[in-house]
C-alpha cells in the first residue's frame, strides 16, 4: 500500500509538471500578449516586459517559473497589479469549494436516489419521470437552468435571494442550478448499473434467502451498482470545486471561475498557469480518492499494485 | 387433508403453467406440469436443455420475474397453496422452509459481502437469535459443508474461494435454517469432475442427516442413478414420464426416456454399439404442437400422436408415461414399432 501511494505520488508530480509545461507553451503560442493595448507607449511596454521578465529567453522564463512553482510561489497576476496568484486562489477558492461541495453532495445523493427509484420501477410512470429529469438535466445548459431558477424562485415567487452568497438561503438556487447536470448524469448511470445488477445471480440468491426487497436493494444491489458512479464523480468533483464560470457569474458569487475566464481573455499568463496547476493537483487528488474508494467498495480491487484478482 | 398425507406429500404441483411474454411472442416454458415430491425422498428432474427444469424450480420458490412471466395452476407445499401467496408470506418460506442451490457458484455469491455475512444474513432473517449466536451457527454450517479453517475463511470475500468452495458456501446458506425441502438446480454442472463428486456427496449426506427432502435437477443420469428415489422426465415443458429410479432405468416406458437412456455412454459397450443421439430438435416453445411434443422425433409415432396429446397413463406401480403406446387400444403396436411413420 505504501509503495503504491509513493508510486502514485511520483506519477502525480510528473503529471502536474507536464500539464504546467504544456500550458506554459500553449499560452505563449496564443496570438497577442498581456500588454497588447493601444494606450501603452513602447517605453512603458518595454518596462513592463522587463519587470515581468518577458524580455528574457523563453527557456529561462520557463526555468524560473518552475523554480518558483516548486517553492509554492505562483507569481503575481499581470492584470491585477500587486495581486499574487496565490492570494487570488485563497480568496476565491473557498466560495467555489463551498458551492461545489454542496453541489456534489446534493447531486450524488439525489442522483443515486433517482437512479435506484427508476430501476426499481421498470416500465412504470415513475421510471419515465426519472428518465425525463435525466434527459432534461443533461441537455439543458446551466445558464438556462440558472436563469430559470432565478426568474421563478427568486423573482416571481421570491422564495430565495436572486444572487450573492451570504446565508444558506443564498446557496439554494446556485446549488440547484449547478447540480442539475451532475444529478442527471449520476441518475442515468445509476439506473443502468442497477438494472444490470438486478439480473445478477447473487441477487437471485438473495431473493431465495427470503430477504425483503429493501434489504436486497440496499445490501446486495446498491453497493454493487455504485462503482460506475464513483468513477464519474471523481473528475466532476474536481471540475466543480475549482469554480464554474457561468453559475458563479449569474449568481454573482466571488468564486474562482471568473478568474479563469478573465485570465484567458486577458492572456494573464501567471493566472492561467497558476489556476491550471491548482486544478491539475485537485483532479489528481480526486482520482486518487476514487481509487481508494474503489478498494473500499469492491474487495476484489486491491491497491497493492493496482492489480485485479 | 389428514396428517399423514400432508407429511407424505411435501410438495405437489398440479397443472402448473409458466409462460414468458417476449418481443418474439409468448414462450410457454412450462406446460401443464403435475408431479409431487414426498417427504424425505429425493426426486430427480431430468431432461435436455431448455425443457423447463429451472423454470419449474424457480416457480416453486415463486422467483419467476413477473412480468414478463405468468404462472397458473397449483403449487401445494405442506398442503398450503403457494401460487397466490403474498410476497411477504412467500419470504417466510423462501430460505426457511425451502432452500435453493443454483447452477453457477461463481456468480451466485455477492462479491462485495464477506462469506460469513452472507451466511449470517439468512439466519438473522428467519430466526430470532443474538449476533453471537448467529455467528456461531454460521460457522457451524460452514464446517458442516466441509469448509476447512472456517474461522479464517469467515471474513473473506467470495473472490478468495474456488468454485467448489463457493458451492459449499451456497449449500451452507441453503441449509442454514434447516429447510424441509432443498432444491438443487444442477448444483455440479459448473464444477470440475473431481469436485462434482464431493459436492454431491455433501448434498446426499446432508439430506440424510438433516432428514431433508431433495428436489434435484440434473443432466447427469449417473448422478440420478446414485441419488434419486424417483425420477420425473421432462420434455418441452411437460412431464413425459415419472416413476421410481429402478422403474425408469429398467423399464423406461416413454420413447423419449428410452432415447435419453440410449444416449448415455456405457463402459461395457462394444466398439460396434454406437452412442445414439436423439435425432431432430425439441419443438418450438412459442407455438408447441397440438399433439405429442415428442411426435416429430419419435421412432414409434402413430397417427393419433400428431393430433392429440397423450394424458399420463399408468404403466406400473407408481409409474406413469404420457404416451399413446400405453393406451389399451395400442396394445398390439406396443411390440412392433411403426417405423417410418414420422414425417420428415
Ligand atoms: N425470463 C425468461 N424470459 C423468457 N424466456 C425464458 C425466461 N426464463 C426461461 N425462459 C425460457 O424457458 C425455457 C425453459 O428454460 P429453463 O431455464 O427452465 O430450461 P432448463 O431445463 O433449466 O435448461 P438447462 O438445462 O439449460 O438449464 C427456455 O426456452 C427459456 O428460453
Ligand atoms: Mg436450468
Amino acid at each position: 500500500m505504501a509503495r503504491y501511494i509513493l508510486k502514485r505520488l511520483l506519477i502525480s508530480v510528473i503529471t502536474v509538471w507536464l500539464l504546467v509545461t504544456v500550458v506554459f507553451i500553449l499560452v505563449r503560442l496564443l496570438p497577442g500578449d498581456p500588454f497588447s493595448s493601444d494606450k501603452l507607449t513602447p517605453d512603458i511596454r518595454a518596462n513592463l516586459e522587463a519587470y515581468y521578465g518577458f524580455d528574457q529567453p523563453l527557456h529561462l522564463q520557463y526555468l524560473r517559473y518552475i523554480g518558483n512553482l516548486l517553492r509554492g510561489d505562483l507569481g503575481f497576476s499581470i492584470k491585477y497589479q500587486n495581486m499574487p496568484v496565490g492570494k487570488v486562489i485563497a480568496d476565491s477558492f473557498p466560495y467555489s469549494a463551498d458551492l461545489g461541495i454542496r453541489t456534489i453532495l446534493f447531486a450524488s445523493l439525489v442522483g443515486i436516489g433517482l437512479g435506484v427509484v427508476a430501476a426499481l420501477n421498470r416500465g412504470r410512470p415513475l421510471e419515465y419521470l426519472c428518465i425525463f429529469i435525466a434527459i432534461a438535466g443533461i441537455s439543458l445548459p446551466d445558464f438556462i437552468t440558472g436563469s430559470l431558477l432565478q426568474y421563478f424562485f427568486g423573482l416571481k415567487l421570491g422564495w430565495f435571494p436572486v444572487a450573492l452568497w451570504r446565508s444558506f438561503r443564498h446557496t439554494v438556487l446556485p446549488t440547484l442550478a449547478l447540480s442539475f447536470y451532475t444529478l442527471a448524469l449520476v441518475s442515468r448511470i445509476m439506473r443502468t448499473s442497477m438494472l444490470e445488477v438486478t439480473g445478477q445471480d447473487y441477487v437471485r440468491t438473495a431473493r431465495a434467502k427470503g430477504l425483503p426487497t429493501f434489504k436486497i436493494v440496499w445490501r446486495h444491489q446498491i453497493r454493487n451498482a455504485i462503482l460506475p458512479v464513483v468513477t464519474v464523480l471523481g473528475p466532476i468533483t474536481a471540475a466543480i470545486l475549482t469554480g464554474t464560470f457561468v453559475i458563479e457569474s449569474i449568481y454573482a458569487i466571488p468564486g474562482m471561475g471568473k478568474f479563469y475566464v478573465l485570465g484567458v481573455q486577458n492572456l494573464d499568463y501567471t493566472i492561467i498557469l497558476g489556476l491550471t496547476a491548482f486544478y491539475g493537483i485537485f483532479l489528481i487528488a480526486a482520482n486518487f480518492i476514487v481509487d481508494i474508494l474503489y478498494g473500499l467498495i469492491d474487495p476484489r480491487i486491491t491497491l497493492a499494485d493496482g492489480r485485479r484478482r | 387433508m389428514n396428517e399423514t398425507t400432508e407429511n407424505k406429500r411435501l410438495l405437489e404441483l398440479r397443472n402448473l403453467r409458466v409462460s414468458f411474454a417476449t418481443y418474439g411472442g409468448t414462450v410457454q416454458a412450462v406446460r401443464d406440469i403435475s408431479f409431487h415430491v414426498d417427504g424425505g425422498e429425493c426426486l430427480a428432474i431430468v431432461g435436455e436443455s431448455g425443457c423447463g427444469k429451472s423454470v419449474t424450480a424457480m416457480a416453486v420458490m415463486k422467483l419467476i420475474p413477473m412480468p414478463p412471466g405468468r404462472m397458473s395452476g397449483s403449487i401445494l407445499f405442506k398442503g398450503n397453496e403457494l401460487i397466490d401467496l403474498s410476497e411477504r408470506a412467500m419470504n417466510r418460506i423462501r430460505g426457511r422452509e425451502i432452500g435453493m442451490i443454483f447452477q453457477d457458484p461463481m456468480t451466485s455469491l455477492n462479491p462485495t459481502m464477506t462469506v460469513g455475512r452472507q451466511v449470517e444474513e439468512i439466519l438473522a432473517q428467519h430466526e430470532k437469535i443474538s449476533r453471537e449466536e448467529c455467528r456461531k451457527r454460521s460457522l457451524e454450517v460452514l464446517r458442516l459443508v466441509g469448509i476447512p479453517e472456517a474461522e479464517r475463511r469467515y471474513g473473506q470475500y467470495p473472490h478468495a474461494f474456488s468454485g467448489g468452495m463457493r458451492q459449499r458456501v451456497l449449500i451452507a446458506m441453503a441449509i442454514a435454517c434447516r429447510p424441509s425441502l432443498l432444491i438443487a438446480d444442477e448444483p455440479t454442472t459448473a464444477l470440475d469432475v473431481t469436485i462434482q463428486a464431493q459436492i454431491l456427496d455433501i448434498i446426499r449426506n446432508l439430506q440424510k442427516s438433516l432428514g431433508m427432502t431433495l428436489l434435484l435437477i440434473t443432466h447427469d443420469l449417473g448422478v440420478v442413478a446414485k441419488t434419486a428415489d424417483r425420477i420425473a422426465v421432462f420434455y418441452a415443458g411437460q412431464v413425459v414420464e415419472t416413476g421410481s429410479c429402478d422403474a425408469i432405468f429398467y423399464n423406461p416406458s416413454h420413447p423419449y426416456t428410452r432415447a435419453l437412456l440410449g444416449s448415455i455412454p456405457r463402459i461395457d459397450a462394444t466398439r460396434a454399439t454406437q452412442l445414439s443421439a436423439i435425432a431432430g430438435t425439441p419443438p418450438d416453445l412459442f407455438s408447441p404442437p397440438a399433439g405429442c411434443a415428442f411426435f416429430a422425433r419419435c421412432t414409434r409415432a402413430m397417427k393419433i400422436c400428431a393430433t392429440l396429446a397423450p394424458p399420463p397413463m399408468t404403466v406400473g406401480e407408481g409409474q406413469t408415461a404420457s404416451c399413446w403406446l400405453h393406451h389399451p387400444m395400442a396394445g398390439i403396436r406396443r411390440q412392433g414399432a411403426v417405423e417410418g411413420a414420422m414425417p420428415r
